[in-house]
């Protein structure tokens, strides 16, 4: 083996370790043998708050219209659905995910994730409305 | 675009004096504005679009304050070849910042369409250093500036490490000439949660690749040291600093705080404490 297939072959045998690891740290796939099972479990657990908190800051309107329930909801969420793009693409999965009922919610709170999920189209403005914009000059 | 400083592995110019410095967040712009006698700051490189900067950076800047662009997910530890695209983001912000270097870390974040959200550690084999010094070879080819890599905190390890962590990094540094981030609450961490000795990690690394150092807060859980960011800096993590100082006088040191974020004063406090443990060192 020269070389260049030396590590094209040490890539290969990476990428399967990584996968294995990742799967089982976020994807609820077995402990990779060799794998201290508790590190592994505190690492998932890591990963999956630190998921949470950082969805929370990306959309901050869900953990307020959730309240409580965010923490655990997402949690719940996270066990199932790991995720594989951006934080924004992520935050409406999950709402999509609770408001299709992925968890216990209160009609109110149904009712807000639905705003949140699909805002109302803003009605066209009349000839006054624009009228009076025009006069406030904007 | 290669730096000249690049061109020959191993070798290990004199890296810019940085100082002390604090990570700059949007939350705390103002407060980081403020902070007095602060030298440099370092952004999430992941949070800035070159073409949009924050104004708060244009201020810091025109008062010479240095910002440094620190990635996390361009996942050069990772099995698959370094994203372009991610890589020209990075060396982007890095031109448009006018910054002396950028930094990622040794870890990887991606396998397998699925994201980790978060720094994980890689194997540490012969076989996994191959592959990990041509990831760096890339990165350090596209990016305009000299590239550090960061030690990571982390809660598990593999099976099968040949190397410790600052055995890996120091043969990264010989074969690719890559500088080093020193995270001495990482290696605080690892000390916890894994019981790896953070005064041996430092005898094995080779400091004088050293770019700077991190230093942040974290809090102890069932026996698990949590490495938050979100917590104040507590004496074992300066303890370790104080290792550090004792080798090598570190051309910088910042300190990170991502969330949870104290009032200004707490934070100057901090940095207080970062001067007095660098004042209080001579390399021996």
């Amino acid at each position: 083996m020269n070389d260049l297939e030396a590590v094209s072959a040490a890539r290969e045998k990476l990428a399967r370790r990584q996968e294995e690891l990742l799967t089982a740290l976020v994807a609820g796939g077995p402990v990779p043998p060799g794998f201290d099972p508790d590190q592994v479990r505190a690492q998932s657990t890591g990963l999956a708050a630190k998921r949470r908190d950082t969805t929370a800051k990306v959309a901050p309107d869900l953990p307020r219209l959730l309240g409580a329930q965010y923490g655990p909801l997402f949690l719940d969420y996270a066990r199932t659905h790991p995720q594989t793009g951006g934080y924004r693409a992520d935050a409406r999965a999950f709402a999509e995910w609770v408001h299709g009922g992925g968890g216990p919610l209160a009609a109110d709170r149904r009712r807000a994730l639905e705003q949140w999920l699909h805002p109302a189209p803003e009605r066209p403005t009349g000839p006054l409305t624009r009228l009076r914009r025009a006069l406030r000059g904007r | 675009m290669t730096s000249p400083a690049l061109d020959l592995p191993g070798s290990a110019p004199a890296a810019t004096r940085l100082g002390v410095g604090l990570g700059w967040r949007a939350e705390i712009d103002t407060v980081v504005e403020r902070q007095p006698g602060l030298d440099w700051v370092e952004v999430v490189a992941e949070n800035l679009c070159a073409d949009h900067l924050p104004d708060s950076l244009a201020v810091l800047r025109e008062r010479g304050v240095t910002v440094v662009p620190h990635g996390v997910g361009l996942g050069l530890g990772g099995a698959e070849l370094p994203d372009p695209a991610r890589l020209d983001r990075l060396a982007g912000t890095a031109l448009a910042l006018g910054s002396p270097l950028v930094t990622e870390h040794l870890a990887f974040v991606r396998a397998g369409g699925l994201e980790a959200g978060h720094l994980l550690p890689v194997p540490r084999t012969r076989d996994s250093l191959r592959v990990i010094a041509e990831n760096v070879r890339i990165a350090q080819d596209q990016l305009p500036v000299p590239l550090a890599l960061e030690n990571i905190a982390a809660q598990l390890s593999w099976p099968d490490d040949e190397f410790t962590e600052g055995e890996f990094l120091a043969e990264l540094v010989a074969r690719t000439g890559v500088r080093l981030l020193i995270d001495v609450a990482n290696l605080h961490t690892n000390r916890v949660n894994l019981g790896v000795d953070p005064a041996a990690e430092l005898d094995r690394l080779p400091l004088e690749a050293l770019a700077y150092v991190h230093v942040a807060g974290g809090t102890l859980v069932d026996g698990v040291w949590h490495d938050t960011h979100a917590h104040p800096v507590t004496e074992p993590v300066l303890d370790v600093l104080a290792e550090l100082c004792a080798r090598v006088a570190p051309p910088g040191v910042l300190l990170e705080r991502d969330a949870a974020f104290p009032p200004p004063t707490e934070l100057a406090g901090e940095l207080d404490a970062i001067r007095r443990v660098l004042e209080g060192s001579t390399p021996r």
